[in-house]
């Protein structure tokens, strides 16, 4: 049953990649009967760029939330 | 099969369901909105075409951001 939810959360998270990375990626390339390379590069590319993004997001949002915890005490 | 194992298989098969669902939703949004620039009185020919592959184009990309994210994963251990 956990492995079901995981497999959910990560369909939702490739959800949300697909469609951020579309917009960056693919929305002004030409319509054609499959992605070619630089298509896919830019793909691949941004799904771990967001990735990381994410990652650098996190950090920065934990240590401003740490600064306030230590200011409060 | 247990009654367990019979609400297991519903909940996977509503899962995937959702999933497909989800995709669909997607492909519509996105395809609308680089196919049917000019919505006229009915499709023209050349926009269900459009439709037709940039649906593909989508699966492709989810595949590939799919398989991207999944070795991700793997080497972070995240």
């Amino acid at each position: 049953m956990a492995e079901e939810q995981q497999r959910a959360a990560f369909q939702q998270q490739i959800h949300q990649f697909t469609d951020v990375c579309w917009e960056k990626c693919i929305v002004n390339s030409k319509v054609k009967a499959g992605l070619d390379r630089y298509d896919e590069a830019c793909m691949t590319n941004c799904v771990d760029r967001f990735v990381d993004a994410s990652r650098v997001i996190v950090n920065v949002f934990n240590q401003v939330a740490q600064e306030r915890r230590q200011q409060q005490q | 099969m247990t009654d367990v194992q019979q609400i297991k298989d519903q909940i996977k098969n509503e899962l995937a369901l959702q999933n497909y669902q989800d995709l669909l939703q997607r492909i519509n949004t996105k395809c609308f909105a680089k196919c049917v620039t000019k919505p006229g009185t009915s499709l023209s020919g050349s926009e269900e075409s459009c439709l037709a592959k940039c649906s593909t184009m989508y699966i492709e990309s989810w595949n590939l951001a799919s398989g991207t994210y999944l070795k991700r994963v793997q080497k972070d251990g995240n």
